[in-house]
């Protein structure tokens, strides 16, 4: 089973079991819809025994980790907010959402269909899907991958994120006080704008390393022209930020080794969010 | 003659470099991709220095560094399969090792995007074998 390596294993916490079909013709909560996809590499009728109960305590954004986890697509279509709450063992096809801060209390249940993930600010899944879409229900890789019994540490990781924000915002401090020469030669100071960018870059990703289950590897550094680079890596993917003042560089690579990168992007504050979410997704 | 500089020496794919790290690309202890920060406008003199491991003992190129600076030792191989150049560029600061001191070049030429690939690539090779490590940040500012 594939599974974020970055997570120490006692924070993944995810059991998995396949189950059949229920009397009300709906689907228990993780059943497996049979031989209608083909990309199950066995059908569930070899697994006549299975649910997928996922717990996930007070924390935010799970699903699309829980989908990495899993090789579920746990993921919410695309859409708007939940329009009404949602009972438990109650599940309407239209109450997904992209993203927010909607809770899940404690019992309630996510239609599972593949899509956009969505982000969930806390919540316990568990429970039957009485009214869900059979198609929703979509498996990314062998059945048989789903039967290993992980923990996921709310507490333990987000202690994980806040310690790394803490790191990142005190070396920004010490940065802050760089002279122009600190390298030796002619190097530049950083700039306040520069600084201030780099502030909000760290809180962005507090929030993505957060909604996203994942804590990347970050590193800030200062590049002689007075400019701040973040390298950041994660899996398989490495990023660069590199800031100017309100200007942001974007770069990346994906696998580690390659040389080529995928691309080279400049941008602002407003669209390094979505760099920050490709290197964890 | 007393003071005179020998000619510069060639340098093949298998010889060796030294690149000395400064504390600040130093952290939390892996070399960060200042270490090597390429721009377009660079002149000769501006590009990265490096020290030819066959003309110069590790300790002696340290000591030319500054206080806390550490050294990578990575062959010439690498710049070299990135297109760049390794060019001997005698400084006469060095004294004896004078003729032992290069540069990379040929970056000059590149877009954003591929110095960008050269930067990592070249701390990619640096991170590979730090002979003597600098004094990392947070240790020298608590040291005090």
């Amino acid at each position: 089973m594939s599974v974020n390596p970055l997570l120490p294993k006692e924070l993944l916490a995810l059991r998995v079991r396949l189950v059949p079909e229920n009397d009300e013709g709906g689907l228990s909560w993780g059943f497996l819809p049979g031989r209608r996809f083909a990309d199950l590499a066995r059908a569930v009728n070899d697994f006549p025994n299975t649910t997928i109960p996922i717990n996930v305590s007070a924390s935010a954004g799970w699903i699309s980790q829980l989908a990495g986890i899993t090789n579920v697509a746990v993921q919410v279509a695309s859409g708007t907010a939940f329009i009404e709450e949602i009972g438990v063992n109650k599940v309407d096809a239209t109450c997904a959402y992209s993203e927010g801060n909607e809770w899940i209390p404690f019992g309630q249940m996510a239609q599972l269909i593949s899509g956009v993930p969505g982000v969930f600010g806390k919540g316990y899944f568990a429970g039957k899907v009485s009214s869900g879409n059979r198609a929703a229900f979509t498996f990314l890789g062998p059945a048989q991958e789903l039967t290993t019994v992980e923990t996921v540490d709310a507490a333990s990781l987000a202690q994980h994120v806040v310690i790394q924000e803490h790191a990142l915002s005190t070396q920004l401090r010490r940065l802050r006080k760089l002279q122009d020469g600190w390298d030796g030669e002619k190097a530049s100071h950083i700039s306040d704008e520069t600084g201030n960018t780099v502030e909000a870059i760290i809180g962005q990703l507090l929030q993505v390393s957060l909604s996203s289950l994942a804590v990347p590897n970050v590193r800030l550094g200062p590049l002689p022209d007075g400019t701040l680079r973040f390298e950041c890596t994660h899996l398989s993917k490495e990023l660069f930020l590199t800031v100017s003042g309100k200007n942001v560089e974007v770069q990346k690579w994906q696998p580690l080794d390659s040389v080529e990168s995928l691309g080279y992007w400049e941008t602002d504050l407003q669209g390094v969010r979505e760099h920050l979410e490709w290197l964890v997704k | 003659m007393a003071g005179e500089v020998a000619p510069p020496p060639v340098v093949v794919a298998t010889d060796s470099l030294y690149r000395g790290i400064n504390p600040q690309f130093y952290e939390n202890g892996e070399v960060t991709s200042g270490v090597f920060c390429l721009k377009r406008k660079d002149t000769l003199e501006d590009s990265p220095s490096v020290g030819i491991e066959k003309l110069i003992p590790l300790d002696k190129f340290h000591s030319l560094m500054g206080a806390g600076w550490g050294v990578g030792q990575f062959p010439v191989s690498v710049p070299e399969h990135l297109g760049l150049t390794v060019r001997p560029l005698p400084h006469l600061p060095w004294g004896e090792y004078a003729n032992a001191h290069a540069v990379i070049t040929g970056y000059q030429s590149l877009g954003k995007r591929k110095l960008g690939d050269v930067e990592r690539a070249l701390r990619d090779a640096v991170r590979q074998n730090v002979r003597i490590p600098p004094v990392s940040n947070a240790s020298s500012s608590t040291s005090i």
